[in-house]
């Protein structure tokens, strides 16, 4: 089948247009200081930079990473057990666990992040139907506090965390476990020593999939009342405030620390198995 | 003693799959407990009520004062969506399964490189991803909207039909397609009648994934052209409070089980298509 | 009687990154012969497979058939068909839709030509029998006609498998050695001139694969057509064909009979790669006279020159053992294993090793004599590469085999 590697070019075509120029250009914005898209006049500017040392930008960024590393901890001691419940018990039905865990994505996200928020505050439509029914539930008083906000993450993200995890472990040949109990190991042993380490390119998959869309992404925090994160910073800075170039330097940054994660699954996953 | 350790793992496996269930479909439950509520406050439950569903077809029906707007802007919403990730996930499906056929076909170090260009959209944070599109299509384009909007989609599903056609490709026998080219079919003959029935699986699958993903876009779509060409996540994250119709809860609840029940009944359709061939070679 | 050539290969080069995986080759196939290129795995014999059936292109050299040079001729243009390795059956056709896939693919014009007008009319009547033939035959009519005889094509075509019944069987649910034999029926089901079989057997086990060894012989004579069989597998290539052409490196090592290349190795590599073999250091001492191990043997060979020195090839089978006193070489049995039908004993005789195959039982440590007779032994031209280096290629070469298996 060789002959058909030419239907690959149209694509690196599309994809260098669509992907490598728009940061070039991102990075010429970086250096100009322009109201909206303007690359061939603005003038070479270090103005920008500035932001990067400005407190409420430094603060934005360690806000999000801060609510994104935690998250993305809780995400994995949660997920873990749950991908390998599932992987290991007699009910592993490949397609009822994919439709347990992509159900909720195929539900408004930002629908989503509102009904939660609507639970952190007083009177919501839970509450309001047991107190038909005599029950009064406390008041949970999280909007907009980190706890809450930590909880919705969790809440919209941990799917994307159980499923690369859950793919790398049915993929484990069971008779490695019978090897290794053969050769007197434990339970906990085999775990530790066999069934860890072979998951471990889940674990890094399902970090990068739930970290880098809870540290900068917007809408979720945005909707439990969190709008002090790097997104929404950046979203100001093209939207309102049209500072081009502000926007554009702080999505370098970002930019910066997702090649990096790009090159780790480059490393540990090289033909894309575990990001399905 | 073992009773007891099997009684403690039953319910630590009970504890932890419950957090879980609790955790992902607590906010699905709360959105489809809102679409039958009779009043259009969130807060306050007062009667089972389908007006809103009925909203969703026939504002003017079923809705009164400004909830007819409100239900016709959602409307128009749902229909540019529909739109937008119908077109989006046709054009993806068929281009992504030709480049993957072109990707499977470069040598090793090639594939990995494409690969891993193909990865850039999939891992890269939806916010960059829709900054550079605003700036090309800024460019291109003179003003964003559907357009730019659909191309968008384009670009971000491509990534995953590309991903789930690739291991397909590379499960099915290296000599099919020279089996098909010994028996009489000219290539273009030999992908159609033999490769993609062979990775049939893996198309569907990766129409599925774009789907999903097309359909419940928000931050591309909102820096690519959905703050002119309204989509539905825009409308909701436009609208605060009560300016969102609870059609809104309607339609979504609609489409998370609709898309259920269309993939279950499929499931057991195949299943049963199966079970029949087996009973019949069995008896032969 | 010298058969038609069928097709040439005229000096091919082939080579993949750089590395040559076929150096300049030269063969003809002939109508209606059985031929095996045999060699140990990345020898080349599937890729010069590939050239003849158009699947790869030559860098170098003619590929010559009818007169015509051929190298560019897509693979659905050559009158010639593949088994492949595993099979390639399409998994969403049933064993029908396999069999009758290559005829389906044709059009109705060279459907026409393929069963000729003649037979198509014979069907028309049988079909429609009241049917004056000498007005025109409706297309939907005739169309119709060569549909029912492709079905008796396949039909037929199974029945020479011995898969009847099997039609509307899912590929996949098959037996090995039945998805071998619809991958045949596919094949031959277009009456190829030649048919290309890649290793085919490799996936059977042993009994399984004696059969079809005998099997497919059987069927080449009763098709009359060309079969060229590719296989790393020595006896196999012994066993089944006309013609056997090893191959080593991308080069023809030597193209004989069965009998002449077991019996007649022109180099220690195929001494050793077909079957096993003593390599022994000698010198041609006189006119049909060979001194090897300090005694001198008569022999048969006669185009040494005196004083040569040569390479004596001796089977381990060839061997005969005699009582001491009347043995030209006596050795200790170092080790002994019984085969089955044979014991395999290994002999030393002055620091050297010899492989020696006998039917009687000898007690390890004690002393054998062995004698030989003038025809079973066989001399070859000394090479640069001694025989143990050649032995360790063939090692690495049968590693290699092992490899290729587990990545696939």
């Amino acid at each position: 089948m060789k002959r058909f590697s030419k239907l690959s070019i149209p694509y690196l075509i599309w994809m260098s247009l669509l992907v490598l120029i728009p940061i070039a250009i991102l990075i010429i914005m970086a250096f100009q200081e322009t109201k909206g898209i303007k690359i061939f006049e603005g003038k070479l500017t270090f103005n920008n930079f500035k932001v990067l040392v400005d407190d409420y930008f430094i603060e934005s960024l360690w806000l999000s990473f801060l609510y994104s590393g935690i998250s993305t901890v809780c995400c994995i001691f949660i997920a873990y057990p749950i991908a390998y419940i599932i992987a290991r018990s007699h009910f592993n039905n490949r397609f009822l666990v994919l439709c347990f865990l992509v159900l909720p994505m195929w539900s408004n996200t930002l629908l989503r992040t509102k009904a939660i928020a609507s639970l952190f505050m007083e009177g919501n439509i839970i509450s309001s139907m047991l107190a038909k029914i005599g029950l009064e539930l406390p008041t949970l008083d999280l909007y907009g506090k980190p706890l809450g906000v930590i909880i919705g993450m969790v809440s919209m993200y941990l799917p994307f965390m159980i499923l690369p995890i859950y793919t790398v472990l049915e993929k484990i040949d069971k008779s490695l476990y019978d090897a290794s109990d053969d050769l007197g190991a434990n339970t906990f042993k085999t775990f530790w020593k066999v069934t860890f380490p072979l998951s471990l390119k889940g674990i890094v998959t399902g970090i990068i999939l739930v970290f880098l869309p809870c540290a900068t992404g917007f809408g979720i925090a945005e909707g439990l009342g969190e709008s002090g994160l790097i997104g929404t910073f950046i979203q100001q800075n093209f939207g309102n405030n049209i500072t081009y170039g502000v926007g554009a330097l702080v999505s370098i940054v970002i930019l910066i620390i997702i090649t990096a994660s790009l090159f780790i699954v480059g490393k540990v996953d090289k033909e894309g198995e575990t990001l399905l | 003693m073992s009773r007891v350790k099997k009684i403690s793992s039953i319910l630590l496996k009970v504890v932890f799959i419950g957090i879980a269930v609790i955790l992902i479909y607590m906010p699905i439950v709360v959105i489809a407990l809102q679409s039958f509520n009779g009043s259009k406050n969130n807060e306050i439950f007062t009667e089972f009520s389908g007006k809103w569903y009925g909203g969703l077809f026939y504002p003017e029906g079923f809705l009164e004062g400004n909830d007819v707007q409100n239900a016709s802007d959602l409307q128009e919403a749902i229909v540019n969506t529909l739109m937008v990730t119908t077109l989006s996930t046709i054009i993806s499906t068929i281009l992504g399964v030709i480049f993957a056929i072109g990707i499977h076909s470069l040598s090793r170090k090639k594939r990995q490189r494409m690969i891993l260009l193909n990865n850039v959209p999939i891992i890269n944070a939806d916010i960059v991803t829709g900054v550079t599109l605003m700036i090309v299509f800024s460019i291109i384009f003179s003003e964003l909207g559907f357009t730019s909007l659909l191309l968008s989609h384009i670009f971000f599903c491509i990534p995953y039909v590309v991903l789930s056609v690739l291991p397909k490709l590379s499960e099915i026998d290296n000599n099919l397609y020279d089996a098909a080219v010994d028996l009489g079919c000219n290539s273009v003959k030999a992908i159609w009648k033999v490769i993609l029935p062979a990775i049939k699986s893996g198309i569907i699958m990766g129409m599925l994934l774009a789907f999903t993903m097309s359909i419940d876009d928000f931050t591309i779509s909102f820096f690519t052209g959905a703050r002119i060409f309204n989509n539905v996540s825009m409308i909701v994250y436009l609208r605060k409070g009560k300016a969102l119709s609870p059609s809104a809860y309607a339609y979504n609840t609609i489409l998370t089980f609709g898309i259920l029940f269309v993939l279950i009944g499929y499931n057991i359709y195949i299943h049963f298509k199966n079970n029949k061939k087996n009973i019949k070679n069995a008896s032969k | 009687m010298e058969k038609n050539k069928l097709i040439e290969l005229k000096n091919i080069v082939k080579s993949y990154d750089g590395e040559v995986v076929v150096d300049h080759m030269t063969l003809y196939i002939r109508e209606n012969e059985f031929i095996t290129l045999v060699g140990p795995s990345g020898c080349g014999k599937t890729t010069t497979l590939r050239m003849i059936g158009g699947f790869e292109k030559p860098d170098k050299g003619e590929i010559i058939m009818n007169g015509q040079v051929v190298n560019d001729l897509p693979p659905h243009k050559r009158p010639i068909n593949t088994v492949f390795q595993k099979y390639a059956l399409f998994p969403h056709l049933n064993v029908y839709g396999n069999v009758a896939f290559g005829l389906n693919n044709k059009t109705y014009a060279e459907l026409m030509e393929f069963y000729t007008e003649e037979k198509v009319m014979a069907q028309v009547a049988k079909l429609y029998p009241g049917l004056d033939l000498k007005d025109k035959v409706s297309k939907r009519k005739l169309r119709k006609s060569i549909n029912s005889l492709i079905d008796e094509s396949v039909r037929n075509a199974l029945k020479l498998v011995n898969l009847e019944g099997y039609e509307k069987r899912k590929v996949d649910s098959m037996s090995g050695g039945q998805q071998q034999r619809i991958a045949i029926a596919r094949a031959i089901i277009n009456r190829p001139k030649i048919l290309l079989l890649d290793e085919p057997l490799a996936a059977l086990d042993l009994k399984l694969r004696q059969n079809m060894q005998y099997e497919l012989k059987e069927m080449q004579r009763k098709l009359g057509i060309t079969f060229v069989f590719v296989t790393h597998d020595q006896e196999e290539a012994l066993t089944m064909s006309d013609t056997v052409v090893v191959m080593s490196k991308g080069i023809i090592q030597q193209i004989g009979t069965p009998q002449d290349i077991y019996n007649e190795p022109k180099n220690s590599f195929v001494a050793n790669f077909v079957g096993e073999s003593n390599i022994i250091k000698g010198l041609y001492t006189a006119h049909k006279e060979v001194t090897f191990m300090g005694q001198s043997f008569e022999c048969v060979d006669e185009n040494f020159a005196i004083g040569e020195e040569v390479q004596v090839v001796i089977r381990p089978e060839d061997w005969d053992v005699v009582p001491l006193e009347q043995a030209k070489l006596v050795g200790r049995v170092d080790a002994s294993v019984f085969k089955g039908v044979h014991f395999e004993h290994c002999v030393i005789i002055q620091g050297k090793e010899l492989i020696v195959h006998t039917y009687e039982f000898v007690k390890v440590g004690e002393q054998i004599g062995l004698n030989v007779d003038p025809y079973e032994i066989h001399l070859m031209k000394k090479e640069k590469v001694n025989a143990e280096t050649v032995l360790e290629e063939i090692l690495n070469a049968e590693e290699g085999i092992n490899k290729d298996e587990t990545i696939q």
